[in-house]
């Protein structure tokens, strides 16, 4: 447990060095980051904001391993994503990341039990008892225990977005991805959705990272940054606010 | 989640890929694939079981019109030898001897067409007589004959006389009414007496040199029929040979041929059907499991991980639809047998393994061929997709999806119909017909588009064409789905159609079923007066003389082996001539005779390819002792198919007034007047009769059957394809429903909406429309051509309605399912396809 304690500290969570991200549109080359740093701790939580296009998402995507930077180094968890293949990023995925998407991404012909028992069922670790109970459990603590046959097109938005957050959190993830979880959600909802997230976050001690527009929910955050033009324009620390949660 | 997917082992692999196929089919999401799978097991069993088992049971019938499965003609007696080679292999053998003798009772005498049987006589079928109802497996005992009712006729004689066969009497033991192999050829021209081959020696009938022919027949197992036809063939003499159906019954074997054509093409059209339709749900399949995919990849499943997942959901939707279909194809055809059993009047025989196999094939070689490439994609999704929607999977060369697909295809069509110039002509021909008729529609859409004075159009006409035009490669491929579909259920009617009309041309119910030869040229007025007043329908007399081909361009046609062997050279022609050009005859080269016309003749198109003959050779008959020489100054198709007198050679008028002619003409007597014709055969002793009514009325039962099934297939097919339709329609619709519902947030009225969705759909089903009966003229011009031998009558017609009504079907189906659209509110209909 120590030997794990000191790994945690001395091995950020989330290492980018120099990250730079082009892409090709016709004759053109664009680049979305450019030569970008940031390290973040384990079970920090860190909203990404900025405007439209300033590269929020795809920071998003290449530190969670979904995309790749045309240069520079990524390291999570102290696993050396650039110089992984695609396949090689998956299995990174499968042991320790967790997403919660703006359109929830729920597999449509999935029950809610379904779709949360899914990864687990995935990664073969548990009999399929276990984990249909182990999803049940999830869905008991983001309060849906009464939708469990339901599928997505029978849930509310807030309920589609629990469901996604038990998804995400059933597999123990050690940090999990966010991009604009209440994008779509009405402010009600979204900010029961948000308690919910922060609430499991502190709960597991996972890293919470998320991609937003909101003002309100990025100062929940312990640490917040801003990309502008591709690059961090502002990194602030939020100590009080996160004391208030 | 901590471990990494790569080493997951099948087992697992396999349940999980289940458990998602289990919930997509529960939600519903599968219905489509499914059903166009099952679709596609389901005709395919019916179709193969069914033309297999119909195919035995039209085999039964030649056969039994043959008497056995093989025969052969000799005019010596066959080697003892013959007969335990084909017992070794396991064989039945019979022994038949023909010869033509005169039969005596009291004062009266008349030749007869003498058979003498042995008592294996016959293999294949059998014979019946009027005294009883029972099919008899056994000719005459020794010591007894049978005769046909015109032989008891002539002779004034009864059931129990003794009637004189050469030395001895035999009594008439009972009167023939059907004769299973009594097949119709202008040369078994007397009415037949049957006897037991015993008594032949008895009788003295047979001399050495005697003009006989001694028949062996053969049955059993097919391979070891062909075993033995290989065997004895190098030892045939010169006057030996291999009796088929053909020879004796060519309209009858052209009729079942183009009938086993006919099934083999509903098989193939079925499975191309087929095709279609899991090659659009796999598309839609894909398409809708693109954001499932890359959701897996987020979750840490790797590449071949996702790809392993459909791979298994493949192999089970294929076992499945296979166990499905065969249930229910099981069934289909048992309806279908069950029918026809009563036109058969007998149990049709059990298909073998073979269609069963053929069938439960379908299912994974479609998949392989057109669900395949699509999902193959689905493991090539980023999974960076979940935050970028628009990212799509790179499509697999378009050629390669098109590729695999014709091969597979053509590789099953093959499988089913074992007809490779079948094959080649509807799946290549069709693929390369549809091809350039995709190119001429983009290119007219383009054009189109060039001139289209979009602002004058009102909205929905403008929506609805900037639809179409906006993705012309999609919408092109939208209309080639329907086009395809509706050119195969074209094909299909259209060759029965033209079948059916053929079969019934050549075999009207009141076409001749007696022919009268021998008729002197003083007699022909005379007898054709006599069977009008006898009610029977008379038609039109052609002279007629026996003569034999000597010489081609001076060369002996004894001296030339390709003529040596020919069987027209090696007996008597009924050659015959005239100023008209008989009906059912159309000239293919030359001209015919005009009043300047000398020594010249005209040929039948089969017999000069054979002997290889053009226009301008010189030929030479011997007609009774006269040596005629004439040039061919013209080459006719005769239609051997018709119940008419069709001959290979006709004469000039110059030529016929020489010869010394007689007549020949042919006439229908209906089976309720049958007694009137006594009284005339007894009045003109001299004229021979052929009695052609029971060939007919076997060729008639049979087509009557086979039209049957013919039908029966048609609406198994149009089913099929109108299934196909509603499945390209429904893939289709999605993105309709969407934007449907889109535009009802913006505003649209529900009666514009509407007014678009006609617009659009009446536009694409014309064009669809107008593309398949495009198609179907030519890969039917090219079926008739090479496979049916069948003049093609182009369709006009089609070219008007079938646009018209292609258009109004699809758009009111489409219609239909876009319904929701204007019933729902937009924003569930949104939600759902999200």
């Amino acid at each position: 447990m120590n030997t794990q304690v000191e790994h945690e500290q001395q091995v950020p969570l989330l290492d980018l060095k120099n990250v730079v991200k082009q892409v090709t549109t016709g004759s053109d080359e664009l680049t979305i980051l450019q030569g970008l740093d940031l390290q973040i701790k384990h079970a920090e939580s860190l909203a990404i904001v900025g405007a439209s296009g300033s590269g929020k998402s795809t920071l998003l995507g290449i530190m969670a391993g979904l995309d790749q930077a045309t240069s520079g180094e990524v390291w999570l968890n102290g696993q050396a994503l650039h110089q992984m293949d695609e396949d090689q990023r998956a299995a990174a995925r499968a042991d320790g990341v967790g997403f919660v998407f703006q359109n929830f991404q729920l597999l449509p012909a999935l029950s809610a039990l379904e779709n949360v028992s899914l990864p687990l069922e995935m990664s073969n670790q548990y009999s399929l008892k276990q984990c249909r109970e182990l999803a049940q459990q999830w869905l008991d603590k983001v309060g849906l225990s009464h939708r469990l046959s339901h599928y997505p097109s029978q849930l509310s938005g807030g309920e589609q977005q629990r469901v996604a957050i038990a998804r995400a959190f059933a597999c123990e993830p050690s940090v999990l991805f966010a991009d604009e979880p209440t994008g779509n959600l009405d402010r009600n909802t979204g900010k029961q959705v948000i308690d919910l997230l922060f609430e499991l976050n502190q709960q597991n001690q996972t890293s919470l990272i998320l991609v937003t527009h909101d003002e309100h929910l990025a100062q929940r955050c312990q640490r917040s940054i801003h990309i502008h033009d591709g690059q961090i324009a502002k990194d602030e620390v939020q100590e009080l606010m996160n004391e208030s949660l | 989640m901590k471990a990494s997917n790569t080493s997951v082992g099948l087992g697992h692999l396999s349940l999980l890929s289940l458990r998602l196929l289990w919930a997509e089919i529960k939600a519903g999401k599968m219905t489509v694939i499914l059903l166009a799978l099952i679709l596609a097991v389901t005709s395919a069993t019916i179709i193969s079981v069914f033309s297999q088992r119909l195919d035995n049971a039209m085999l039964n019938k030649s056969t039994e019109l043959l008497g056995a499965d093989l025969r052969i003609l000799s005019r010596e007696q066959i080697r003892a030898s013959w007969y335990q080679q084909a017992e070794a292999l396991k064989l039945q053998t019979a022994t038949t001897l023909e010869f033509p003798s005169v039969v005596l009772f009291k004062d009266d005498m008349a030749l007869a067409a003498v058979k003498a049987v042995d008592k294996h006589y016959p293999l294949k079928g059998g014979l019946t007589t009027t005294d009883s109802l029972q099919v008899k497996e056994k000719g005459p005992e020794s010591g007894q004959v049978w005769l046909e009712a015109r032989l008891l006729a002539l002779l004034d004689a009864q059931v129990g006389d003794l009637i004189e066969v050469g030395a001895i009497k035999l009594k008439v033991a009972a009167v023939i009414s059907h004769e299973t192999d009594r097949a119709g050829n202008f040369y078994s021209l007397s009415p037949r007496l049957m006897m037991s081959l015993k008594d032949v020696e008895a009788a003295q009938l047979v001399q050495p040199g005697s003009r006989v022919s001694w028949r062996m027949l053969v049955a059993g197992d097919l391979t070891a029929i062909e075993k033995l036809q290989q065997q004895l063939k190098p030892l045939l003499a010169s006057h030996q040979t291999f009796e088929s159906l053909t020879d004796n019954n060519q309209a009858l074997a052209a009729s079942l041929d183009k009938a086993r054509s006919y099934l083999s093409l509903a098989a193939m059209l079925a499975i191309i059907l087929a095709g279609i339709a899991i090659a659009m749900a796999a598309q839609d399949y894909a398409r809708h499991h693109f954001d499932t995919s890359a959701l897996l990849r987020t979750l840490g499943a790797s590449r071949s991980y996702v790809t392993r997942v459909y791979l298994f959901q493949l192999v089970y939707l294929a076992i499945l639809a296979t166990g499905l279909g065969l249930i229910l194809g099981y069934f289909g055809q048992l309806i279908l047998t069950e029918i026809l059993a009563g036109a058969f009047k007998q149990a049709l025989p059990r298909a073998s393994l073979v269609p069963w196999l053929i069938a439960s094939l379908t299912a994974p070689v479609t998949l392989l061929g057109f669900a395949l490439p699509p999902l193959l994609r689905l493991g090539q999704v980023s999974p960076l997709r979940v935050l970028r929607r628009e990212l799509e999977p790179m499509a697999w060369n378009s050629w390669a999806i098109y590729g695999l697909g014709l091969g597979m295809m053509v590789l099953l069509s093959y499988w089913f119909s074992q007809n490779l110039i079948m094959t080649l002509i509807i799946i290549v021909g069709g693929f390369l017909v549809v091809l350039f008729l995709l190119f001429v529609l983009q290119f007219l859409l383009f054009s189109i588009d060039k001139v289209m004075p979009l602002a004058k159009l009102n909205m929905s006409m403008r929506f609805a064409w900037l639809q179409i035009n906006r993705d012309r490669y999609r919408s092109a491929i939208q209309v080639l789905a329907f086009a395809l579909t509706l050119m195969v259920m074209l094909v299909i009617a259209i060759v029965r159609n033209d079948l059916l009309a053929d079969w019934q041309k050549n075999l009207p119910q009141d076409s001749a079923n007696f022919f009268a030869m021998n008729i002197q040229g003083y007699q022909i007025d005379e007898y054709q007066q006599a069977l009008e007043s006898a009610g029977f329908t008379i038609s039109t007399a052609f002279p007629m003389v026996p003569g034999r081909l000597v010489a081609i361009n001076k060369v002996g046609v004894k001296d030339d082996t390709l003529y040596a062997n020919d069987p027209a050279v090696q007996r008597d022609l009924v050659l015959s001539g005239g100023r008209e050009l008989p009906i059912g005859n159309t000239l293919t080269q030359g001209a015919w005779f005009d009043v300047d016309s000398k020594q010249a003749m005209s040929i039948a198109e089969s017999l000069a390819k054979r002997l290889q003959l053009k226009i301008g050779d010189q030929l030479k008959f011997d007609v009774a002792g006269q040596i005629i020489e004439v040039t061919i100054t013209s080459i006719r198709k005769v239609d051997w198919g018709s119940m008419k007198p069709n001959f290979y050679v006709l004469f000039s008028p110059d030529i016929v007034e020489q010869l010394p002619l007689n007549y020949l003409t042919s006439f229908y007597v209906p089976a309720e007047i049958n007694s009137a014709l006594t009284q005339i055969i007894r009045r003109y002793p001299g004229i021979t009769l052929l009695d052609m009514s029971q060939v007919l009325i076997q060729v008639q039962s049979l087509l009557s059957q086979v039209t049957l099934a013919v039908e029966y297939l048609l609406v198994l097919v149009l089913l099929a394809g109108f299934l196909v339709l509603l499945a390209a329609l429904h893939s289709s619709l999605d993105d309709r429903l969407q934007q449907g519902a889109v535009l009802r947030t913006l505003g649209a009225k529900r009666q514009q909406l509407r007014q678009m969705q006609w617009v659009e759909f009446l536009l694409l089903g014309a064009l669809a429309g107008i593309i398949a009966t495009a198609g179907a003229e030519i890969i039917c011009w090219l079926l008739y051509q090479r496979l049916f031998q069948l003049e093609y009558p182009w369709h006009l017609q089609y070219w008007l309605w079938l646009p018209a009504v292609a258009a109004f079907l699809i758009a009111s189906l489409a219609v239909r399912s876009l319904t929701p659209v204007i019933k729902q509110a937009p924003l569930v209909i949104l939600r759902k396809l999200q």
